[in-house]
């Protein structure tokens, strides 16, 4: 062997050799400063559905955050209840309340519901409680007579809601359901608990929406499935480091008659299910905002999605299906 | 008496006595990291209780509880499905058989839905918005 050659692959060697030596020791420090960094997982029922929580946090304080994150769905879920001995349900009762006196998060809830309210042309609506309640929705969904529809109407929707001085006053008869921005402002109140408490990444999924986000220095890349509305599987798979998720769909409640599918969204316009919409997915900053657009899309359809501005969300995307059944996919954005 | 002396022939130090154990540590470092969640495929079906994890190699039948009560799940010849669902739509029994790892059945009433995991985990989702 050369002299010059052996010289050489004594240099490599030397060179691979420390490489090794500098990269354990990178592992070693690494896990000795996160000695139990743990991803612990939770499936529960609140809001009238199921919520999913993964944390990822050390082993002392993962299972302290995933407890508190279920005790404040279920606070959440008592207070923001349109039934119940909650805020929002005693609201409901007088008909009136005070506004200095509001929660935090009921006060969320009106500010940002005015707002989306504004920028969809009224089609996203917290006061449609009574027209809810004339459909039968969720427990017994049925066709109501024309007339009560009408009638319900008149006691629906935000003109009903009006501020004197520093009292809200609710007409007559008007109820308050946030059930369309409720679970994604719950999921969003969660993450940021357990953000508070140390976690280092977390996902929140109630019922469908997402929220998720982390350190960038843990760098979770959270996988996200979209329900195919018409299909059998999913219809797209994400990957988002921070964000939300939201899906609207005709398919989560709704009965059929006289061969006619008539689903949970219901239009404030016209006091009837929306048609023609299979589903909506908004990928937003903040659930409350991705669950309440993708209410408002979904009765608005592509119109609407066309008229919202950038920077509410990074994706719309639409799944319509006409008279036809044939399904038709839309999208504006990008993640 | 020992004698240390060295004839510089055979220095104490040699950079290629290092190989072999260089070479084991790293084989030892890849298996640590690459070396677990190598596994059959399997279900987990996510309910309102918890998720459970069936291996998708023996056929079985099991039953879950959801939000409107007991759906019954299938698993045969590795593919799986929702054989019975108390749902009124029934859209998720309708659903075809799950084959591969990321295809899954929701069923939105229930709020249950069972999904394919394998060797490859990054298919499965975190979360499924629906």
């Amino acid at each position: 062997m050369k002299p010059g050659r052996k010289k050489f692959n004594s240099a490599f060697l030397l060179i691979l050799l420390m490489g090794s030596l500098v990269a354990a020791l990178l592992v070693r420090v690494f896990l000795e400063d996160n000695p139990e960094l743990l991803e612990m997982k939770n499936r529960t029922p609140v809001l009238g559905t199921f919520a999913t929580y993964i944390v990822i946090a050390d082993s002392e304080t993962a299972g302290l955050i995933l407890s508190s994150m279920d005790s404040l769905a279920r606070y959440l879920d008592n207070e923001l209840g349109v039934y119940g001995t909650g805020e929002l349900s005693d609201l409901n009762m007088r008909g009136y309340a005070l506004i200095p006196a509001l929660s935090s998060d009921l006060l969320y809830l009106l500010e940002n519901s005015l707002f989306i309210s504004s920028v969809t042309d009224s089609l996203f609506d917290p006061a449609m409680g009574v027209l809810v309640n004339t459909w039968g929705f969720p427990s017994d969904p049925h066709l109501p007579d024309s007339v009560d529809i009408d009638r319900a109407l008149t006691r629906s929707g935000l003109n009903n809601v009006r501020i004197s001085g520093d009292t809200l006053l609710l007409s007559s008869g008007t109820l308050l359901d946030f059930g369309a921005i409720a679970k994604g402002y719950t999921a969003d109140r969660i993450y940021s608990l357990s953000r508070e408490m140390g976690a280092s990444a977390a996902l929140v999924e109630i019922g469908g929406e997402i929220r998720c986000g982390g350190d960038p220095e843990t760098a979770r890349l959270w996988r996200l499935a979209v329900r195919n509305p018409r299909g059998d599987n999913i219809m797209e798979m994400m990957e988002i480091e921070n964000g939300a998720v939201a899906t609207s769909g005709d398919y989560e409640n709704y009965f059929f008659a006289g061969g006619i599918r008539f689903c949970h969204i219901l239009d404030p316009r016209t006091g009837y299910p929306e048609s023609g919409v299979a589903s909506v997915t908004m990928v937003c900053r903040n659930a409350a905002f991705a669950d309440a657009l993708a209410t408002a899309v979904s009765v608005g359809g592509i119109d609407t999605a066309e008229n919202l501005p950038d920077s509410l969300f990074s994706l719309i995307i639409v799944v319509t299906e006409d008279e036809n059944g044939e399904v038709t996919e839309w999208r504006r954005g990008s993640i | 008496m020992l004698s240390m002396k060295s004839d510089k022939k055979y220095p104490f130090f040699r950079l290629n006595d290092l190989a072999i154990p260089l070479v084991l540590t790293l084989l030892l470092l890849s298996f640590q990291s690459g070396g677990e969640g190598a596994s059959e495929f399997r279900l987990e079906a996510h309910t309102g209780e918890c998720i459970l994890q069936f291996e998708l190699g023996l056929d079985s039948t099991f039953t879950v509880t959801g939000n409107l009560g007991e759906m019954e799940i299938t698993i045969e010849n590795e593919m799986a499905r929702i054989a019975h669902s108390p749902c009124p739509g029934q859209d998720c029994v309708r659903q075809s058989w799950l084959r591969k790892p990321g295809d899954l059945a929701v069923c939105v009433p229930s709020g249950v839905f069972i999904v394919i995991t394998g060797e490859d985990d990054s298919l499965s989702p975190d979360a499924v918005s629906y």
